[in-house]
């Protein structure tokens, strides 16, 4: 199993951040204007979620790995919910190297592979490194190709 | 070749009335908006008329600029009044030729005709519409044509022929691509007993929008009838006062509106496969269905991706079964808002259904292994937490609403518990045979999905926290279906986890065995 670019987790942090702010926000707004409290009271619940949003990350990335098996690309992932997903060269329809703004500013990139199964969407590799993900995607439409000559359905 | 002329008459009037009720909404805000120096009514005149004659003058061009032309190897279509579009659709990539016509379409004698490919989400070529003779006449050639297509494709020496699928290799061998052409050989027709059954025992979700929509116009008429029932008046403002009594004719609504649901599916299923009749034509499973409304489609037995054997709590008591196909890219009949695949077999005994599923896709056995004992307990779990958390929700609005003293109901829930959680297990499981995969699940509606291992697209093993402390795990089997809404992957629910994982490894074992080519791969 290959594991993740460890920079991945300040990604994850960073939107998981992001969500604890949306939450504060509007915990302080309730507590403020429904229970007519101090706002201060969100702003203590946002600051109690973040080791929470820490240790998920954390967790999320040890739980993380790919691999490049002799018949189909394997993935291991999920805290609460371990997912392992197979998908077989033969049945991978085409490759994309994905770089979001975010992606771009952290130096990673993410590989989506489709299939036209209809969970195709839910192939994604994230956090690699840039050249790692395009390795990669070339890896995988070189497997594509060799395995089977198929309509893929 | 053309549209039929009628086509322009009447999508003409539809799209003028349109477009002339657009000219009167706007004359009306603007005699709102500037009520004096306007004068309404001819204002209201000029623009409707403008509007009819814009709208119908485009239908007309519409038609005029529509043709669509069968050639030697593609369908082709031109359209478009303005911006043209030419469409050609090679015939070997057609799935689907379906044929609808609604009441009004059979008082005239013509049908709209629907093509299909496996790529993309909408229908490749309308033609709405042509007469009913050239919608049969399309639908045949486009087969024969087809056939003969993927005819030629076969005999064309290929790189290994040992990937033909097996599926399709034995059943070629007693059906020649001859039989693609003449009359569909009839394979089942739905009796009457049959139809009645499948009308009562079905149960739509759907009707319960419709319901929710409708209680707001049913509610006086409704309570009209309960007060000529009762023979006394109701005064639904004391109802409300007293939230014992609103709770408890709530409930009595819910039961209402559950039988009121069903009468409604009843209804729509009846009407839906009335003359319901499947036949074979070639490598395709023809159908025709409807009272009001006529639909005639076809299901591509070589593209065939899942079978599923569906059996509701009441047919299973009678000894019924259902048999529904998932095709790739599409499933029949989706369009007409339906989640899911298209019934292929709506109702049949068992064994017969068993045996038309058989001749499509040759499966063995479907007896399932079930979950081991620990799941079971851990559905009795689920339950009684829905139960308690039903009855503490109750009691919250107990502690704010004076009055209500009924939060205690859902308990009498309780003793059903268990019960519930022994259906859900003991009709729960998964076979993992020499070629197929199958999963069922559910009491109410319980659907037994085969899959065969060659058509498998991804493998996917998922183990939450608490089946991880029971050694549980999901496993699903999917398949290339287009259909995300409503399609319901073949999942073997709460398996020992040892065994998850030797089927995680089985199946994709089973699909390279299957394409009959060693694993290509690295290392």
């Amino acid at each position: 199993m290959h594991a993740l670019h460890p920079r991945v987790r300040v990604r994850w942090g960073l939107v998981g951040l992001l969500a604890v702010l949306v939450v504060g926000a509007v915990l302080a707004a309730v507590v403020h204007f429904l229970l007519e409290l101090t706002p201060l009271l969100g702003v203590a619940g946002a600051v109690l979620l973040v080791p929470v949003v820490v240790a998920y990350v954390v967790a999320l990335y040890r739980s993380w790995g790919y691999d490049l098996e002799a018949d189909a690309l394997v993935l291991e992932r999920g805290v609460l919910t371990e997912v392992d997903t197979a998908v077989p060269y033969v049945r991978i329809q085409h490759v994309d190297t994905r770089r979001g703004p975010l992606d771009r500013l952290l130096g990673l990139g993410q590989v989506v592979v489709y299939t036209a199964g209809s969970r195709g969407a839910d192939v994604t590799i994230p956090g690699l490194a840039p050249d790692d993900a395009r390795e990669l995607r070339n890896r995988l439409r070189d497997l594509a190709v060799e395995s089977e000559p198929e309509d893929a359905v | 070749m053309r549209l039929h002329p009628l086509s322009a008459v009447t999508r003409g009037l539809q799209r003028g009335v349109v477009l002339a009720s657009a000219g009167f909404f706007l004359a009306s805000t603007a005699s709102v908006v500037a009520p004096e120096g306007i004068d309404t009514a001819g204002l209201v005149a000029v623009l409707a008329t403008l509007g009819f004659l814009l709208g119908a003058a485009y239908q007309v061009a519409y038609y005029l600029r529509f043709e669509y032309d069968l050639t030697a190897d593609t369908l082709d279509v031109a359209s478009g009044v303005v911006g043209r579009r030419e469409r050609e659709v090679p015939y070997r990539r057609i799935q689907n030729v379906d044929i609808t016509e609604s009441i009004l379409h059979r008082l005239v004698g013509v049908a709209v005709v629907r093509v299909e490919t496996a790529g993309g989400s909408t229908t490749e070529v309308t033609l709405n519409f042509v007469t009913s003779e050239e919608a049969r006449r399309l639908q045949r050639e486009i087969r024969e044509r087809r056939a003969a297509a993927v005819g030629e494709g076969r005999t064309e020496p290929t790189e290994q022929p040992a990937t033909e699928e097996p599926g399709a290799t034995t059943a070629e061998a007693d059906r020649p691509t001859a039989t693609a052409s003449g009359a569909p050989r009839q394979l089942f027709e739905l009796g009457a007993g049959e139809l009645l059954v499948l009308s009562l025992s079905s149960f739509r979700r759907a009707v319960v929008f419709v319901l929710f929509v409708a209680v707001p116009f049913l509610a006086d008429p409704l309570l009209a009838l309960l007060e000529g029932v009762l023979g006394a008046p109701l005064d639904v403002g004391a109802i409300r006062r007293q939230p014992d009594l609103f709770f408890l004719s709530a409930l009595g609504g819910l039961v209402l509106g559950a039988v009121g649901s069903w009468m409604l599916s009843a209804a729509a299923t009846f009407g839906e496969y009335y003359g319901f009749t499947l036949g074979r034509q070639g490598e395709d499973l023809v159908y025709d269905r409807g009272l009001v409304q006529r639909y005639s489609g076809s299901i591509p037995t070589d593209k065939v991706q899942t079978l599923t054997v569906r059996e509701n709590v009441v047919m299973r008591a009678l000894g019924y079964a259902g048999l529904a196909v998932e095709t790739a890219g599409y499933s029949p009949g989706q369009r007409e808002g339906q989640s899911g695949p298209q019934s292929a077999v709506p109702l049949a005994t068992r064994e017969r259904t068993l045996s038309l599923a058989r001749d499509i896709e040759p499966f063995g056995d479907i007896s399932v292994q079930r979950p081991p004992k620990v799941a079971r307990r851990r559905y009795a779990a689920r339950y009684l937490l829905a139960v308690l958390a039903l009855t503490g929700a109750l009691w919250a609005v107990a502690q704010v609403v004076a009055g209500f003293t009924l939060w205690f109901t859902p308990l009498v829930l309780l003793p059903l518990v268990p019960v519930a959680a022994h259906c859900k297990w003991t009709h729960r499981g998964f076979r993992a045979g020499e070629d197929h995969f199958v999963a069922r699940t559910g009491f109410w509606r319980r659907t037994t999905r085969v899959v065969p291992y060659y058509r498998l697209q991804t493998v996917v093993r998922s183990r939450s926290v608490f089946q991880r402390r029971l050694g549980l795990a999901h496993l699903t089997a999917d398949t290339a279906t287009s259909s995300s809404l409503g399609h319901r992957d073949a999942t073997a629910f709460d398996v020992e986890a040892g065994t998850a994982r030797d089927l995680f490894a089985r199946c994709r074992d089973r699909l390279q065995a299957s394409l009959g080519a060693p694993a290509a791969g690295p290392d």
